[in-house]
């Protein structure tokens, strides 16, 4: 060994004092009045670092961090809106209505009927409803039939915006309607 | 972990507000030592409660792994590290020369009155501690007063295990120095 410690071996010694007592260094530092010297600054050093800092916190600081976050979310909370809800219903009914009437003029009765059997399980269900109304209204004759067509063609544009509107509303919200 | 820390943690995660409050209580103190370490007085409390906030925000995610004090003092030292990053403060300017900082204790500002204040030896350490480089502080703290590993504080700020020991080593000689060199030798020598 040198004729004194490194610094690095008296912090060694120093925090693993109790496991080395015996060695090298210990008794080094028995013998050395230089190195002892350094290691007891150290020595009070660490005991006076190691002293508990008085926490400036407040005192019911557990308290207000615990109420914190329990407190209920703050800040606007999403309410169901009726309204948006009747503005996606209204054009998807309207849009199916004016479809199914228009097919029905077009002379596509049958069509719709069959396809839509699939879905309602009674083909006479469907078709009679239909069959009356040509029934009843027949005697409009095709060019009124034309113009009922073209207004409902009308009507399922005229909320088109809407329904895009309510579809791109859908995208940014994860699909969710409401 | 241990059995105390796990079951601390289910009673938080089942919804319990005074299985948090426990939480906060048994670890405000090692928070509060980072906090203080990194950021100006003023924040403190609300550094604190953000970080406890934190802590119950991601307590689920918790993976158990590491020890609970450790995760909560790295969430402590990230929430300083965004602190100071938004104050646009420099944090790891090292001094390498420990000359660069005998010479910063020389032209020290401190006027007498002030060094007087500092009557006690404990107080005047941690009046020099707060003067040492913030990561120096930090580690020493962490590791005399919260007797952590180097292991341990590594983690809590992203070091090796040698740098921390290397750090602390630095850390001690650098404020020795520094109070030989300030204060009678006599103050601090036995």
């Amino acid at each position: 060994m040198n004729d004194h410690l490194s610094d690095e071996q008296i912090q060694l010694y120093l925090d693993s004092a109790e496991e080395l007592q015996a060695d090298e260094t210990g008794q080094h530092l028995e013998s050395c009045q230089s190195c002892r010297r350094t290691y007891l600054q150290y020595q009070l050093l660490a005991g006076e670092v190691s002293r508990p800092i008085p926490t400036k916190l407040s005192g019911d600081f557990a308290a207000k961090v615990t109420k914190a976050a329990f407190a209920p979310k703050t800040g606007p909370v999403a309410e169901p809106d009726q309204s948006r809800l009747a503005a996606w219903i209204l054009p998807v009914a309207a849009s199916i209505g004016s479809i199914m009437i228009w097919a029905y003029f077009a002379g596509w009765d049958q069509f719709w009927a069959t396809a839509l059997s699939g879905f309602l399980h009674g083909y006479t269900a469907v078709t009679e409803p239909l069959s009356s109304l040509r029934e009843s209204f027949g005697f409009l004759g095709d060019s009124t039939g034309l113009i009922l067509a073209a207004g409902m063609l009308l009507l399922l544009f005229g909320s088109m915006d809407k329904i895009i509107r309510v579809l791109s509303r859908m995208r940014t919200t994860n699909f969710s309607i409401i | 972990m241990n059995d105390e820390d796990s079951k601390l943690i289910s009673s938080v995660l089942d919804g319990s507000q005074s299985g948090f409050r426990l939480l906060v209580e048994k670890y405000q103190r090692l928070v509060y030592h980072i906090v203080s370490k990194m950021v100006p007085e003023a924040e403190h409390e609300d550094l604190c409660q953000d970080v406890f906030l934190k802590v119950y925000k991601n307590l689920s995610g918790f993976q158990q792994q590491s020890k609970l004090s450790t995760w909560i003092g790295r969430i402590a030292h990230n929430s300083c590290l965004n602190y100071l990053e938004k104050k646009k403060v420099v944090l790891y300017d090292d001094i390498t020369s420990e000359e660069q900082t005998i010479d910063s204790v020389a032209s020290d500002h401190s006027s007498p009155e002030e060094s007087a204040l500092a009557s006690d030896l404990g107080a005047r350490i941690r009046q020099e501690i707060d003067s040492l480089p913030v990561k120096y502080g930090t580690i020493l703290v962490l590791y005399h007063l919260e007797d952590m590993k180097y292991d341990e504080i590594g983690t809590i700020m992203q070091l090796p295990p040698g740098t921390v020991k290397s750090h602390l080593f630095r850390a001690r000689k650098m404020l020795k120095d520094k109070l030989l060199l300030k204060y009678n030798i006599e103050d601090i020598s036995l």
